[in-house]
Formats: C-alpha cells, sequence, structure tokens
C-alpha cells in the first residue's frame, strides 16, 4: 500500500510536544509527581465520609478527573493531556505537603499497576453510558443483605463513581475547545469547534467515525495516569475506518493524520522509558490473518512521529507478507527503532500450554517493552519483581568448595534459584493481598477488563480471566557464560581451582588482568553457535522456568518469567560484584535477552540460532533480541526482513534492530544538543539517546564498538 | 577428503547475493601487490601476531620451543627463522594475538558447519560462497565442497582469479550457481607485473565460462596509482559487454587491512596507501563504468 505522506500539522505537534511536554521531573516519570497526586489526596480528603475505604478512592479518583484542567496545544485535533505546566511557587509548597501525606497516609501502592490492554473493543461499543448502563443491570440482580453481593456492589458502586468523573472531564474538555473557539479564526475555529461535537458524543456514548473512535480510546486511556497497551488498533479501529471510507467522510490522508495524531500523544502522555504502545498484523481473535489498510497506517506513523514511543510492534505469520515486512525493514534501515518483529506462532502455542484459550491466545500484547498479555483479560503482573540472577550464581559460588562437580555447582544455582523465587513470589504474594484490600488503582481499568463486571470484582481482587504473575530474569546469559567460563577454566583446563577464581573475583580480576583477557579471547563463548555453550544456556533457562513452575500467585495462577533488562541491566549491574564471565564489579549485566556483549563475534546468524536455542518464547514474561546491523550492509532492509523471518521460523520470539554507529553515538555524547531526535534501541524498548543516563549510554557506545 | 581453509566466516553479505557463508581456502598462485588477504597466498599454515591484540604476558616465551618470542621494552617480537609452526605460543596467548592461520578440514565437517545457517539462506537467497586465497589451487577439494553442497540443497558461489586449468573449473560448472571472477587489470603487460600472472588464459577461461551458460559476476578491484585509469574502466566494460552471461559488475574500491595483515604474517605490503578510498572517488568511478557498459554496475 502507498501510504500517505505526513502533514505539516504532524510535523508541528511533533517539535511542540517535543518541546514542551516534560521527559521526566525529579527523575521519576511525569505524572506520578503532577498535579493528578495533589487533586487524589485532596479528593481522599474531601470524600472522608465514603461509606468504604474502596469507595473513597473511587472518589479521590472521581475529584481527579473532575478538577483537572483540560489542556488542548495547538493544532491537536486529538486532545487529553495531563496539565503539565510548571508548578507555581505555591504549587510546590503545597505538593512538599501533598507528598508526605500520599506516601505516608495513604496506602502504599504495591506490586504492579497497569501494563496491560483493555478492551476498547467494549468501550467503542458501548460508550462509558452504556458501560454503566451494564454495570447497573448486574448491580440490579443482587441482594444487599447478602454479604458476597453486597461486596460485589461495591465495586460496581464504585466503577460507576468513577465513570461519572470521566464524564465530568469529557464536559470539561468539550466546554474548553468551545470556549477557545470564540477567540479563534478560521480554520482553527471549526476544529476546535469539531473537537467539542467529537466530545459531546465520545467517549459518553459509542463511536461511530474513526476520529470518533480515537479521540475515545485516547480520551479513556490518559485520564488513567498509567502505562497501557493500544493492543490491535488496526482490528478494533478497522470497522470506523472502513465506515469512514466508504462513506467518503474521511480520505486516507486524514486517516493517516489521526493515526499520527494518535501516536504522537505517547509524547504527552508517557514518559521516556515508559515503553508503552501497540502491535500490528498478527490474527484475530477467531483465526483470521490481519493485515489491512490500519496495519499499514499505524507501522507508516513511525516515520511521522519518529520518536522513542509508541512501541510499535509488527506481528509474524504465516502470511505476513513480503511487501509489508520489506517496508518494516526499509524504515529500520533508515534507523527508525521501531517496529520490532514478533513471532506469533510461538507466542500463542507458548500461552496456549499455561491455559489460555485460543481467541484468548490470538489477542496477546506487549504490554510495554515485550510482556505478554491477554487484551481485555489481563490480571497479570508484569516485571514482578526484577531477579538479579547473576547474584544467584555469585552466592552458590561463594558457598561451594573445591571438592564441588561442575554439575554439582549448577545445581546448588538451581537451588538458589529455587530458594529466591519463592522468596520473590511470597512478597509479590502478600502485594496481591495488599492490592486486594488497599490498592489504589482506578476501577475503570477492571471496568475494561473481563470478567470484572461479570464477577462484581475488581482486577485487584481476581477479576480479571488471567492472572499470572510474571517476574523477570536479570543476567541468564551472564549467568551462562560464568558457567561456560567456569567449566573450561576449572575443569576441562584444571587451570585454577574454584577458589582461586574466587579469590580473583574478589579483587575483581586487578591482580590478574592476563586472565580476564584469556577469559575474554580464549573461552568459547555462548552466542557464537558453540554447542556446549548453546545447551548449557539452554540448561540454565530451564533452571529459570523450573524455579517459578510449582509456585502459585495469591490469586492461584502461574509464574511464568521473562528474561529481558529493561534499564535493570544497568542498574543492577551497578551492585553486582565482578563475575567469572569476565565481567568487573559494578558494570553492567547483559542487555536485553542477549549474549554478554560483545561476546557474539561470529555475526548475527550464529548469535540468534544460540539465543533460538534456550526457546525464548517459553519465557511470556518477555524476551528483548537486540541485532546491531551496519548501515553499510548491501541490501539492508532486506538482510533485516530474512533475519527476522528466519529468527521467527527458528523459534525466536521478539526481534529488535538496531542500526549502529559508534561514532554518531560519541559524537552526541559530546554534543547532546545536536543529536536531539537520535534514537537507540535498548534492552525492550527505545528511547532518546541523549535522554539516557551516562551509564547506561557507555553501555550502549561498548556494545556498538563491538 | 581433506583441504586447508583458513577462516569461515558467517554472516557474508558482500560475497554473493543474499545471507552467506563464506569458506576461504588457503593458497594462491598469483601475488597481487594489493591482496587484501596476504595469510592466504601461502598454501601452508602460518603464524599470525596482532600486535595491537598482545597483552604482554609473556606466556608464549615460555611456551615457545624454539625462543622464537621476544618481549624487551613492551614490544614483543618474532624471530621467524626458527619457527616449527607446533603452535605452542598459541594455545595460552592470553590476548589471542596468536594465530595459526590455516587448518586442514574434512569437507564433510566444512559443509556441515556451513549448513546450520541453511534457514538463512533460505530466506535471502544466501548459500556457500568458496573463496581464499584461490579455490581452484584445491580444486578436488573445492569441487567436493560444492558437490556436497549442491547435495543439502545449498546455493553455492564462488570467488575466483580464473587462474586454473580449465578442466578444474568445467568440473564445478554444474555445482556453482554463481562465479565472482576477478577482473585486476585488462593490460596484459600491467596484469603480469601486478599478480605475477599473465592475462590471456584468464580472459580464455573466462570466455569457455560465458560460453558455458554460467552466472558471472565481474569483480574489479580498482587500485589508485595501479589500475585506475580509463583505458582499464572501458577494458571492464568491453569485456562484459562482450559476453553473455555476465550479470553484474562490482566495484570493490582499494582499502588498506591487507597492510596490517601482511604485518602480522611477517610479510612486507607493496602498496603504500593506508588510506580508505574516499567515498566521492569510488562513487565517480561507479559514475563512469556505468556510462561505458550496458551490464549493471555496484560498488561491493
Amino acid at each position: 500500500m502507498k501510504c500517505p505522506e505526513m502533514t505539516p500539522r504532524i510535523a508541528f505537534l511533533r517539535k511542540y510536544y517535543k518541546e514542551n511536554a516534560p521527559v521526566s521531573v525529579f527523575g521519576y516519570p511525569p505524572w506520578k509527581v503532577q498535579r493528578s497526586e495533589t487533586l487524589y489526596v485532596k479528593g481522599w480528603i474531601e470524600a472522608k465520609d465514603a461509606m468504604t475505604t474502596r469507595l473513597r478512592r473511587a472518589e479521590a479518583e472521581r475529584y481527579v478527573q473532575a478538577h483537572q484542567l483540560p489542556v488542548i496545544d495547538p493544532q491537536e485535533l486529538l486532545v487529553g493531556q495531563p496539565d503539565y505546566h510548571p508548578f507555581t511557587p505555591e504549587e510546590e509548597a503545597e505538593y512538599a505537603e501533598i507528598e508526605k501525606l500520599y506516601n505516608n497516609v495513604i496506602p502504599r501502592k504495591r506490586g504492579r499497576a497497569d501494563h496491560m490492554g483493555l478492551d476498547y473493543e467494549k468501550l467503542l461499543r458501548l460508550g462509558v453510558c452504556g458501560l454503566i448502563e451494564e454495570i447497573n443491570a448486574y448491580d440490579e440482580k443482587l441482594d444487599l443483605c447478602n454479604g458476597e453481593d453486597l461486596e460485589k456492589h461495591e465495586f460496581y458502586e464504585g466503577c460507576r463513581i468513577e465513570l461519572d468523573g470521566l464524564l465530568t472531564l469529557e464536559r470539561h474538555y468539550a466546554e474548553e475547545a468551545r470556549k477557545m473557539a470564540e477567540s479563534e479564526n478560521e480554520p482553527r475555529k471549526a476544529e476546535l469547534l469539531k473537537i467539542a461535537d467529537v466530545l459531546d458524543r465520545v467517549p459518553a456514548g459509542p463511536a461511530e467515525t474513526l476520529y470518533e473512535a480515537l479521540q475515545s480510546v485516547h480520551f479513556y486511556t490518559f485520564s488513567l495516569y498509567g502505562i497501557y497497551s493500544a493492543g490491535r488498533p488496526d482490528q478494533y479501529l478497522y470497522p470506523y475506518y472502513r465506515h469512514d471510507i466508504d462513506g467518503g467522510i474521511i480520505t486516507d490522508v486524514e486517516a493517516q493524520e489521526l493515526i499520527d495524531c494518535f501516536c504522537l500523544h505517547y509524547m504527552t502522555n508517557m514518559c521516556s522509558w515508559a515503553a508503552a504502545g501497540f502491535e500490528v498484523g498478527g490474527h484475530t481473535r477467531d483465526g483470521a490473518c490481519v493485515e489491512n489498510e490500519l496495519t499499514w497506517m499505524f507501522l507508516n506513523s513511525i516515520r511521522h512521529t519518529h520518536s522513542a514511543d509508541p512501541s510499535v510492534g509488527l506481528i509474524i505469520t504465516e502470511n505476513t507478507s513480503e511487501e509489508i515486512l520489506q517496508f518494516a525493514g526499509e524504515m529500520l534501515a533508515e534507523g527508525y527503532t521501531h517496529p520490532a518483529f514478533w513471532n506469533d506462532k510461538g507466542i500463542v502455542d507458548s500461552m496456549m500450554r499455561h491455559g489460555y484459550k485460543i481467541e484468548d491466545a490470538r489477542w496477546w500484547t506487549h504490554s510495554t517493552c515485550v510482556e505478554i498479555t491477554p487484551i481485555a483479560k489481563s490480571g497479570v503482573s508484569i516485571t514482578s519483581p526484577y531477579v538479579n540472577t547473576l547474584k544467584v550464581l555469585l552466592a552458590a559460588i561463594e558457598q561451594a568448595d573445591d571438592s564441588i562437580t561442575f554439575d554439582g555447582l549448577v545445581e546448588a544455582y538451581a537451588e538458589g534459584m529455587r530458594r529466591q523465587m519463592q522468596k520473590d513470589i511470597y512478597q509479590e504474594n502478600m502485594w496481591q493481598l495488599e492490592r486486594h484490600r488497599n490498592g489504589n488503582d482506578p476501577y475503570r481499568c477492571s471496568v475494561l477488563t473481563d470478567d470484572c463486571l461479570k464477577r462484581g470484582k475488581s482486577n485487584e481482587s481476581g477479576g480479571a480471566v488471567y492472572n499470572f504473575i510474571e517476574p523477570n530474569m536479570l543476567g541468564l546469559m551472564n549467568v551462562t557464560e560464568s558457567l561456560n567460563v567456569i567449566y573450561h577454566l576449572v575443569y576441562k583446563e584444571k587451570r585454577l581451582t574454584l577458589s582461586d577464581f574466587k579469590r580473583i573475583l574478589a579483587e575483581n580480576y586487578e591482580n590478574d588482568e592476563t586472565l580476564r583477557q584469556y577469559i575474554l579471547h580464549k573461552i568459547p563463548h555462548f552466542g557464537n553457535n558453540d554447542a556446549f555453550s548453546d545447551a548449557l544456556a539452554k540448561r540454565v533457562a530451564d533452571i529459570a522456568l523450573a524455579s517459578c513452575a510449582p509456585l502459585r500467585t495469591f490469586r492461584g495462577a502461574e509464574v511464568i518469567p521473562g528474561a529481558f533488562s529493561y534499564r535493570e541491566h544497568a542498574i543492577q549491574g551497578r551492585t553486582t560484584p565482578a563475575s567469572p564471565d569476565g565481567r568487573k564489579a559494578f558494570t553492567p549485566l547483559t542487555s536485553g535477552s542477549d549474549p554478554v556483549q560483545g561476546y557474539d563475534t561470529s555475526g548475527p546468524t550464529a548469535s540468534l540460532l544460540s539465543t533460538v536455542g534456550w526457546q525464548p518464547t517459553r519465557f511470556l514474561g518477555g524476551t528483548a533480541v537486540n541485532l546491531k546491523l551496519s548501515k553499510s550492509t548491501p541490501d539492508l532492509p532486506s538482510v533485516i526482513v530474512a533475519l527476522a523471518k528466519t529468527y521467527v521460523q527458528t523459534g525466536g520470539s521478539e526481534l529488535q534492530i538496531n542500526i549502529a554507529d559508534a561514532d554518531m553515538l560519541k559524537e552526541a555524547q559530546k554534543n547532546p544538543d545536536a543529536y536531539g531526535d537520535l534514537l537507540v534501541r535498548i534492552g525492550g524498548y527505545s528511547d532518546f539517546f541523549v535522554r539516557i543516563d551516562k551509564d547506561l549510554q557507555d553501555e550502549i557506545i561498548r556494545r556498538s564498538l563491538m | 577428503m581433506i583441504g586447508t581453509v583458513f577462516n569461515i566466516q558467517r554472516f557474508s553479505v558482500n560475497d554473493g547475493p543474499g545471507i552467506r557463508t563464506t569458506v576461504f581456502l588457503k593458497g594462491c598462485p598469483l601475488d597481487c601487490i594489493w591482496c587484501h588477504n596476504p595469510e592466504s597466498k601461502s598454501p601452508s599454515p602460518e603464524l599470525s601476531f596482532d600486535a595491537k591484540s598482545c597483552v604482554e604476558c609473556g606466556t608464549c616465551l615460555d611456551n615457545c620451543p624454539s625462543g622464537c618470542h621476544r618481549l624487551k621494552g613492551g614490544i614483543h617480537t618474532i624471530d621467524r627463522r626458527f619457527c616449527r609452526l607446533c603452535g605452542s605460543c598459541t594455545r595460552d596467548c592470553a590476548g589471542g594475538a596468536l594465530e595459526i592461520i590455516g587448518k586442514e578440514c574434512e569437507a564433510a565437517d566444512v559443509i556441515e558447519d556451513v549448513f546450520r545457517d541453511a534457514p538463512f539462506f533460505k530466506n535471502s537467497g544466501g548459500g556457500m560462497t568458496i573463496s581464499g586465497g584461490e579455490p581452484l589451487f584445491q580444486p578436488e577439494f573445492t569441487l567436493e565442497l560444492l558437490r556436497l553442497a549442491k547435495a543439502k540443497e545449498m546455493n553455492t558461489a564462488i570467488e575466483t582469479s580464473g587462474f586454473a586449468g580449465w578442466k578444474c573449473i568445467e568440473a564445478i560448472i554444474p555445482y556453482t550457481d554463481c562465479f565472482l571472477f576477478d577482473i585486476k587489470e585488462t593490460d596484459g603487460c600491467k596484469h603480469l607485473q601486478f599478480t605475477g600472472a599473465p592475462l590471456a588464459p584468464i580472459l580464455e577461461n573466462l570466455r569457455h565460462l560465458d560460453d558455458s551458460g554460467a552466472s558471472i559476476i565481474l569483480r574489479c578491484p580498482l587500485i589508485p596509482d595501479y589500475n585506475v585509469r580509463a583505458e582499464h574502466f572501458i577494458g571492464i566494460a568491453e569485456l562484459a559487454d562482450t559476453l553473455k552471461n555476465v550479470k553484474q559488475i562490482e566495484l570493490e574500491p582499494y582499502h588498506p587491512l591487507g597492510a596490517s595483515k601482511a604485518c602480522n604474517i611477517g610479510k612486507m605490503y607493496a602498496v603504500a596507501n593506508d588510506k580508505f578510498t574516499d567515498k566521492s572517488f569510488s562513487e565517480a568511478w561507479l559514475k563512469d563504468i556505468r556510462k561505458r557498459s550496458t551490464v549493471p554496475v555496484r560498488l561491493a
């Protein structure tokens, strides 16, 4: 398909958002410290007479919705942004007090919230008022003198309170648009009146046009102040697009522009590091293949938004066309960091092995970076928690003596992992207990998650159909490589004993640089398709999965880990001592799901085959495989497509491409102002290079030099 | 069937179409002044020492039975007169600076190694390329590799100078999908001067190859101060246009990486130029040859 060009409005909005939407404030994602927190606390205080604590929090949510200032920026077509205007000194002072209350008086947030895809299809079909009607229908059947029913009623009441707040916000935005229109000239005047018109209808009512559909989805989501996947927009938006095109209401240029507006809001609504996004392609719930005009246009928006977010995935099935793959390959070859490629069959099969029904498995989403959750049915808790598996190995090594065999050492590590996961999942389960009792996630999230309304329970109380916990294993390839090195040096070559090695590690290789160089250069490393280390990686991966398999969550679900890193490889690395893989103390762990940085020296085909060997699709908690390719590779788009297809066919899960240019990265470090647009791919997500912490920047540069 | 191989390079994207694995055979009958793989000229194994990678651990001094290695004032030297190529120094070399280049391999093992990337070949129109050195300097080994590759349905290519007995080339035609044929110089005198081999038999082989219907890509190294001149460009174009089966002309602008490799194996390098060819020059040469030939031309 020939995709429409970017309009001047989009160029303007991109620049405007980039210059005005805050990247991060006080080092945290903006919405955590902005006015929503202040409003929440005020609402909480005001609702002191709410009948129950849970209803008090629903009232606080309503307060936030009802009192936040509508923000409508120049040339916007889709509206809905947190109020990011800088705090006045009075607001700063007020916030200082509020923060104390928020952290000490209101129940603390525990465990992982949001990070899921909501039922936008239902929202668009029913509208908020239709959802309220459905809630009322359930509520009417309850016996308010029955304990269980009363709890359900409380939940329904909380939903109604919050949705009422949302409708108020919608009205306020429409009023603001009309007010602004009064002092504007054409064509902006008409645009603002149109915005108001659309907001008169959605999200309160069902959507009819693509404009309404996009506005409805965006409005519902932005006001949740969380990270939500947009799921499969080329599916749930398609009927509205078709309706408009067939009825001559919209052109493809206008449709593309609206889609670009929607995607640009990831800059205003999310911060760097949020990694929120969506995926296109794949299958419908019924198993039909998806590749339509919206699939192309959402991919095309990557060129227009040219940003770290949204995180766009292209799902590869056996029917994915060469054209769309080539389209994606061309974008990546030009330096865009999206889309990532996803193996539909591998992921769906893996989900079904854990009890997902096939129609639910087909509608998986990468909830932020790369974690797999089911759209519209997710009570799945992702990256819960990050587990530093290298520290577990180091502890096992510390406790072992020289009489231990290699297999004995591996078993000691496995035992360490079992104990670690028991401890970690215990904490997650306690947090889930706390979330059930005192969690303050918006009920609006549960409203669009099955089967919360049917069961009369919020997501935190087990209302969702699927409730897995997905911890995330950091450093599995450091563990693999460390065991590999120990095997070669201690057991095969008998160069040194385990005690010798422990001393060397304790000294951070300071007196044994020669040995460290030997490790770097002479040991056959994992990532080169070497039979021994490939088998070892599978063994290490199996141990990770086995450590989770016997555990169950507070809600009775399984524990299924991921194996990627986000930014944690750099963060956790800072407290991790030297490791047998040649890694010096307090330096980053492996990034993403890749071999140790620089150890895969046989090219991408060998590296990918090594990764496929440990069967990454089993790690539904997410994997992120990052390939660097040189810009000078001939036929680069075709090479990218060939690598992606082969990776998927041989059993890979997720693949992301970075076109490396170490010189440019070094320049950007020295001269960040000139490189504001430079995007890089990190361990599962993208970011603007110049915004990243220096040690992560250094790690990326080191990686690209290898 | 045993042959001497010095490298098997996966993800080769400059040695024929698609994603390929290139098997580099050791030994070459030519002696091109600008050779960028000088370690491939001799058919025998050689000791390579990359001074940049030396971490001065001194282990090789201890391990060498002939006392070839000296480490004085931070400078590591090797007296190759006494080197027996035993490889003792390479075994414990912490920096990976010392290496024996060239190893005897069983053809079936090489193919098994190459075949691991078959899924990538299938999706990219790639396969195996045999290069070197000069593959036809080990004609039976090359034929066996190609035969075994074809038995596994892999696409095959060969990079050759064309300086071999015609019978060797004829034997591999049924097993070779693409010939990457070097044209180093179109002037006979200069060809002898720069490569140590006569041009005529190479051109005769090329014409026979063309008559057989084999698919040919002409590979033309362009070395400033040696063969970069209008007459040679005209020669390349005429050759491509008069033959029937030349699918493409690939230009290989000079790069200086051969010099350090020569140094690593203790040999001299004749070309003084230590710079990569500037992009503006390569593009100018590309434009020039494109004007002269009807065959597609690209930069390798």
